[in-house]
Parts: structure tokens; sequence; C-alpha cells
């Protein structure tokens, strides 16, 4: 009897406190959580493997690719069109340092 | 990445998942760091499983506020690092020192706390956000810093359409937010709400003057464009 007692309560304890919240206040408790710090871990996990990749390319060729074909594709034409802006020689090396990087290492860390 | 994407879910979360404690239990919002550090820790006990949220909550909380403190310390770090004799860790050191410093009233007295809170949060964060976006967006040009130094070394490739959410949009939001702030404080908070905006004031012209010193005082570092992530 007693034990029956004591489940009883504690089901009636555990129904009182998740009275604390609304159904919809512990979907969005619930929800959030899931999908924020899924997303948050996840950035994480991507941002340390990435740094860890780029880390190994340095460690193994002295050096790595400064930019991706696309972005790489966007500064040639940003240095083409505006030759006399101010920051093109900049460009221009930035441009060129990728481009003899490129031709050097074996393994590239952009696609 | 993790700083954009990482910071910005845990913000939202910590916003999202509080928002049905505070109606449930009948809080006040606008009770802020109080909220944060007082009524939330008496309020996770009393919830199935309080533990749990308490730390998806405080942990998230940490992450939230470490990234966004690495974020915005980096700012001051390159700047006194370029435009002063100072390496890399005697910038750092010397950046933090005077945070720290800073801090000190703070973390004595939840009055100063309060009050900074109020004056940096609704119109020092914003105004200073707003001034570099402004810079960003309508001086240097948001397409030249995308190409040259975003997409330098990144994770993820940042398109075109980051070149209008620079130039109108974040700025539309952040003058929002500080009119928005004065409008809604000016009458219930005068004095704080006068004295938020004459504190911005008076050091926004006291880091203009103090960078016009350093600038002729060391070698300007014109024309340099970082972003190395």
């Amino acid at each position: 009897m007693t034990g029956t007692a004591g489940t009883a309560d504690a089901a009636t304890g555990m129904a009182d406190a998740m009275l604390v919240l609304s159904p919809t206040g512990w979907v969005t408790m619930v929800g959030v959580i899931a999908v924020l710090w899924g997303t948050a871990v996840w950035a994480l996990y991507r941002s340390l493997s990435d740094e860890d990749e780029k880390l190994e390319l340095i460690e193994r060729q002295g050096e790595m690719d400064t930019y991706s074909s696309r972005a790489l594709a966007e500064l040639r034409e940003r240095v083409t069109a505006n030759p006399e802006a101010p920051l093109a020689d900049e460009g221009r090396k930035r441009h060129n340092e990728c481009v003899e990087i490129l031709r050097r290492v074996d393994e590239t860390f952009y696609d | 990445m993790f700083t954009a994407v990482g910071n910005t879910s845990v913000g939202l979360l910590a916003i999202f998942a509080v928002f049905p404690l505070v109606f449930a239990f009948g809080l006040e919002l606008s009770e802020g760091s109080q909220l944060t550090f007082v009524t939330l820790p008496n309020v996770f006990p009393q919830m199935p499983a309080g533990p749990f949220w308490a730390i998806a909550f405080f942990v998230g909380f940490l992450f939230a506020t470490i990234s966004t403190g690495l974020a915005v310390t980096e700012v001051a770090v390159t700047t006194v690092e370029e435009e002063t004799r100072l390496d890399r860790k005697g910038a750092v050191l010397a950046t933090a020192g005077v945070i720290w410093l800073l801090g000190v009233p703070s973390a004595i007295s939840s009055e100063v706390f309060g009050t900074m809170d109020f004056m940096f949060g609704n119109f020092g964060l914003p105004l200073v956000t707003l001034l570099i976006v402004l810079t960003v967006g309508w001086k240097i040009g948001p397409d030249r810093i995308r190409v040259l130094a975003l997409n330098r070394n990144a994770d993820i490739h940042i398109g075109r359409w980051w070149n209008p959410v620079i130039k109108y949009v974040i700025p539309a939001i952040m003058s929002f937010i500080i009119v928005y702030y004065v409008a809604t404080n000016v009458a219930s908070s005068f004095a704080q709400t006068a004295g938020g905006l004459a504190l911005m004031t008076v050091l926004l012209v006291v880091a203009v003057i103090a960078m016009s010193v350093l600038r002729r005082g060391g070698e300007p570092a014109a024309d340099t464009v970082t972003g190395d992530d």
C-alpha cells in the first residue's frame, strides 16, 4: 500500500511540476534548445575541424590556398574591373599569391 | 564561423528558452541582469529536470558571452596592435587589463552594473555597431571588404547578398534600436537616458582624439585590410 501511495504521490508531484509550464511552453523550450544548441554545436565542430584541416595542410606543405575558386574569381574580377581603386594593389598581391600557392601545392583546402 | 553562427544560435536560445519561463512565473523581462543572475537561478529548481535546463541555459550563456567577448575585444586588440608599438601579446594584455579595470566598479556594485548595462547595452553597443557598419558600408565599401578580406581563408563563402545587408539593413536596425530606446526610456528615466547619450558622445569624441594623437605619433596603418577568417 505504502509503495503504491508513494508512486501515486510521485506521479502527482511530477504532473504538478510539469504544469509549471504550459504544453506550448515546454514545446518551445525543448524545440529551441534542440535546434539552437544543435546549430551552435555543428558550427563549433565545423569550425574546429576546418581549422584542424588547415593546420595539417600547413604542417605538411608549409602553405595552403587562401581563397576558394569562387572567391578567387570574384577577386580577379574586382581587381580587373577596378585597377586604380584603393586597395587594388593589395587585391592583386593577394590574388597572385593564391595563384602561385595553387601551382606549388599538391593538396588544396578548397575544392 | 562559430562566432557568427554559434554565438547567434546561443543568443537566440537564451531569448526563446527564457520567454516561456518569464511568462509562466510572472517575471519581469525588464529586470535585465537581475533576471539572469538572481531570478532564473531560483526558477530552474522549481522545474522538472531543473538542473538540465539550468545547465543548458547557463552553459549556452557562457559560450555566447565568451565568443562575443573575444570578438569585441579583438577589435580593440587589432587597433592597439596596429596603431602602437605593442606586439600582439602586449596589445592583448593592455586591452584586457583596461577592460578588467573598467569592469571592477560593475563587479563590486550591482547598481553600477545596472546603470552601465543600461547605458552601454541600450546605446553604446548599437552606436558602435552603427559606426563600424557605416564605415564598412559607406566609406570602405562592403564588396571590397567581402572580396578581399572576408572570403580569405574563410570556412564558408560569403556572397553578394552581404553587401546590401551591411549597407542598408544593419544600419536601419541599429538606428531603430537607438531611437526606440531613447523614445521608450526618456520619459521614465530621463537622467539615465540623457546620461547614457552624453557618455557615449564623450567617449566617441575622446576615442577620435586619442586615435588622431596615436596616428600622429606612430606609423599609420593606411590601406591595410586584414581578415584571415
